[in-house]
């Protein structure tokens, strides 16, 4: 009887969960839905909006191809530079690692400005002693800036790969094969799903944003919905627009979905002094040479840039100083996301893990993380801004839907992989002996599910950090962000105040990355020096 | 452990809320740099004792981002007043009904043409499209004295840029040579644009920064990006385009009252004093508009003898060329 009535609680609190994350993530796009249907306004060029043909299926395709251009080689100096920090633990990697968690949080755009200048003292030197000098615009170009600047995210996920891998399985592999046979046959394989997983939020993170490629001259895909959308005003447009990348990336998302599930984060880093070292085989070796100096460079070369705009101690205090109230909100708003995240996408995470859930809920829940950001706000306007619900709507609780809308699919998919891949045997041990429900989930579940509930807090803070297109359209008037407030400072040219900001972003995150790492290795019981 | 997060998060909400209360109050959406807004909004609050809530908007929105919150808002509005940087948006939301007749006391002395007949709005703080120039690359000789020169073999080249011509007040002047030259004389400029390899970036701010460093040779953009590039002594000059021929286009700034804002007397107080010669004068004195609606005894920047002589097109015009200009635009710039 007791037993049935813990059941009945759980899937009470799962499929509350599961609601009220389908109402947060999918009520947007609901939103806009009923605005049509009131509308009842159909644009006559429908099948032409929604199939691209001619100029934009061309378009199109270049964005797919830059997308994973981005993808691969972000995902490949992540990962051989993650694999060399980590056999190689000591003050300088944990440095490395330390500052690349900070710069996450840095606006892109602010990566792609870095960048862009660094280019160009490096060309009037180059010109001077040689007379050559390197392109500044074009594809290639936009792909280096734009794999630079998701970098930190490609490191930051190719080390939960690399978690996934279980040491007994390279100690194993050690005794029977080479170095080469390790990595290919017991490394890759179970860090494949999660580097699947990492390929996929940096191809969603570059299909999304033309404001780095426009920079260097390369128009991409969401321009084309920008731009109609900032003639037409017209939601509906924009969003059938968007559908044939709403398409793909639900059918990619599906794929990686699929593998993801097959990934865990495994409590510690044991298995690093069992990390082959591929003494045989230079060619690897250089390869984690090259990654570790880019690492190094894609930190020097942000960090520097703001250093000399920010120019002096006083003018850092000064940005500071003038952005009290943002700098609270701003991570108000991360913390408070962070943590409503969490038990909203453990509960779809469970529900979608009781069954093949997968394309009945799953799919849907992805949408948001290819919808056009300003169409996210403008859905929210639509569902909260009613007198029913004005107790909501003009407070800082619009902005943390906002977020949670758009990145709380990412929790999922990480709580996802962790669960599928709980020790069953920990929880049928504990379901025997243990006193209460509580107890199996505060000294058992939980426990066990804290790496994924760390990864997934983690990505949905730092997101919520850097969200400008829905933040813009539903913050509270007299209230903002710091990322409104460095994109607003960005256009009038004042690089010190931007650039304080920026450090002051970079700071704090990497406090809390300083922080998550040690009571990630304390929890673990690994290194913690 | 969990009282103690519970608790965090309490004090958090508790310190999110704070500040959303005030018995007298006004809510205003701005696409008007926040550093050159805000001050002027606190002194709004300083001398009335009304607290002001104001949204601002960012250049990578292109100004957009607001006007489709009010758009969206348009059943229960939440704004009392709309201050834009430009002109188009707010005849769009004229147009769609979002806004409320007002004839401010401080609009009296204003030229007519910088009101709507109707009273829908009114403008004031105009800038220019300006060419900027590094003095460094060009010499004079060589400096552009047309917008046309953009599409001339002989001048342009990769070492012109202008912003995208499909948003914010690049696409305002899109629109404006669409109704001064007409619709195939216009397409056909931006297409040699185009064919020359002008370079197209991200906003007027980068145009501007792009010729300040010496990477463009010369750039369209707006008065108070150029200024701001003389002002920290950059090798730039500002050249207002076409002063013997079609002349230059100003962008005013806009203000008007929004339609059943939640507090309307106040939206009237905010709104009278932003059109004070007063306010006007600081924004010219701080370097955001070149061209004020107000006598202005003193100007920072050299403006061509005579004044500046504008483009010949009212707003209404420029207005009406938006769709076809920005259709085809889009046709010739994003491949």
């Amino acid at each position: 009887m007791n037993n049935k009535f813990r059941i009945s609680w759980s899937t009470i609190l799962i499929s509350v969960g599961s609601l009220l994350f389908m109402v947060i993530v999918l009520g947007p796009l609901i939103g806009l839905v009923l605005k049509w249907v009131q509308a009842q306004k159909i644009p006559s060029d429908f099948w032409q909006l929604i199939i691209p043909s001619g100029r934009r299926l061309l378009l199109l395709s270049k964005t797919v191809s830059y997308s994973l251009g981005v993808s691969v080689i972000t995902l490949l100096i992540g990962f051989t530079g993650a694999f060399a920090l980590l056999r190689r633990p000591g003050r300088l990697s944990r440095t490395i690692l330390w500052w690349s968690v900070a710069t996450v949080a840095v606006p892109p755009y602010i990566h792609a400005l870095s960048w862009s200048s660094a280019l160009y003292y490096f060309n009037q030197s180059m010109e001077f002693f040689t007379g050559w000098r390197l392109p500044v615009e074009g594809w290639r170009v936009s792909l280096w800036v734009q794999s630079m600047a998701l970098l930190p995210f490609a490191l930051g996920l190719s080390l939960m790969a690399l978690a996934c891998v279980e040491q007994n399985l390279v100690k194993a592999g050690y005794m029977l094969q080479s170095d080469r046979q390790v990595m290919k046959q017991v490394i890759l394989p179970l860090a494949a799903p999660v580097l699947a997983g990492a390929g996929l939020l940096i191809f969603l993170l570059t299909l999304m944003d033309y404001s780095v490629p426009s920079l260097f001259q390369v128009n991409i895909y969401p321009l084309e919905i920008f731009a109609e959308f900032s003639a037409t005003n017209d939601p509906l447009r924009a969003l059938l627009l968007a559908l044939p990348l709403v398409i793909l990336a639900v059918i990619i998302a599906g794929a990686a979905g699929l593998t993801w599930k097959k990934a865990s984060v495994q409590p510690g880093f044991g298995f690093l002094e069992w990390l082959p070292t591929f003494r045989g085989w230079p060619g690897w070796r250089l390869f984690e040479r090259i990654s570790v100096t880019l690492m190094v460079l894609q930190i020097i070369v942000p960090i520097l840039m703001l250093l000399k705009l920010v120019g002096s101690w006083q003018s850092f205090v000064v940005s500071l100083a003038s952005s009290k109230i943002e700098i609270a909100y701003t991570f108000g708003i991360m913390f408070i996301t962070a943590a409503a995240a969490l038990p909203l996408a453990y509960a779809v995470a469970i529900w979608l893990n009781q069954r093949s859930r997968f394309f009945l809920g799953g799919l849907p829940a992805l949408f948001p993380l290819v919808m056009p950001a300003p169409l996210i706000g403008i859905g929210l306007i639509n569902l909260w801004n009613r007198p029913e619900t004005s107790a909501v709507y003009g407070t800082f609780l619009m902005t943390v839907m906002a977020a949670l809308s758009r990145f709380s699919p990412w929790a999922v998919m990480i709580l996802q992989a962790q669960l599928s891949r709980q020790n069953k045997v920990y929880l049928e041990a504990a379901r025997i002996l243990q006193k209460n429900g509580h107890q199996t989930f505060f000294k058992i579940t939980l426990p066990m599910m804290s790496p994924g509930f760390i990864a997934a807090a983690s990505l949905v803070f730092i997101l919520t950090g850097g969200e400008l297109g829905a933040t813009l359209l539903v913050v509270p008037p007299g209230q903002g962000t710091l990322t409104l407030k460095i994109y607003n400072y960005l256009h009038y040219g004042s690089s010190d105040q931007v650039a304080g900001l920026c450090l002051l972003i970079a700071l704090i995150s990497a406090v809390v990355g300083f922080v998550l790492i040690k009571s990630v290795l304390r929890m673990w019981g690994g290194e913690d020096d | 452990m969990l009282k103690k997060v519970g608790l965090f998060l309490l004090m958090l909400c508790f310190i999110l809320s704070t500040g959303c209360s005030s018995s007298k109050q006004v809510v205003i959406y701005t696409s008007v740099d926040q550093v050159v807004a805000e001050p002027i909004l606190k002194d709004f609050e300083k001398t009335t004792g009304i607290q002001v809530r104001a949204v601002y908007d960012v250049e990578s929105t292109k100004t957009t981002g607001l006007v489709n919150r009010l758009l969206t808002e348009k059943n229960r509005p939440q704004a009392d007043v709309f201050w834009s940087s430009e002109f188009v948006q707010t005849l769009l939301l004229k147009n769609e009904g979002l806004l409320t007749t007002y004839s401010s006391p401080s609009a009296q002395s204003i030229p007519p043409i910088y009101k709507d007949p109707e009273g829908f709005w009114t403008a004031f703080a105009g800038r220019a499209r300006v060419i900027l120039v590094n003095t460094d690359l060009l010499t004079p000789d060589q400096y552009p004295e047309s917008v046309l020169d953009f599409a001339d073999p002989v001048k342009a080249s990769n070492h012109y840029g202008l912003a995208y011509p499909l948003f914010g007040t690049t696409l305002n002047q899109a629109a404006a040579l669409y109704a001064y030259l007409g619709p195939e004389k216009a397409r056909s400029f931006f297409e040699n644009v185009n064919k020359l390899g002008v370079r197209v970036v991200d906003g007027n701010s980068v145009v501007r920064d792009m010729v300040a460093e010496g990477q463009l040779a010369a750039g369209l953009t707006d008065t108070d990006d150029a200024w701001d590039a003389v002002e920290k002594g950059k090798p730039v000059k500002i050249i207002f385009p076409d002063q013997d021929s079609m002349g230059t286009l100003v962008i005013p700034d806009t203000i008007a009252l929004i339609k059943g804002g939640p507090n309307p007397d106040t939206g009237k107080q905010l709104l009278d004093y932003l059109l004070s010669p007063q306010v006007e004068k600081n924004m010219v004195e701080i370097g955001f508009s070149q061209i004020p609606v107000h006598p202005v005894a003193e100007q920072k920047m050299e403006l061509p003898a005579g004044g500046v002589k504008n483009m010949p097109v009212t707003f209404q015009e420029i207005y009406n060329q938006l769709n076809l200009s920005s259709k085809e635009l889009k046709e010739i710039f994003v491949r």
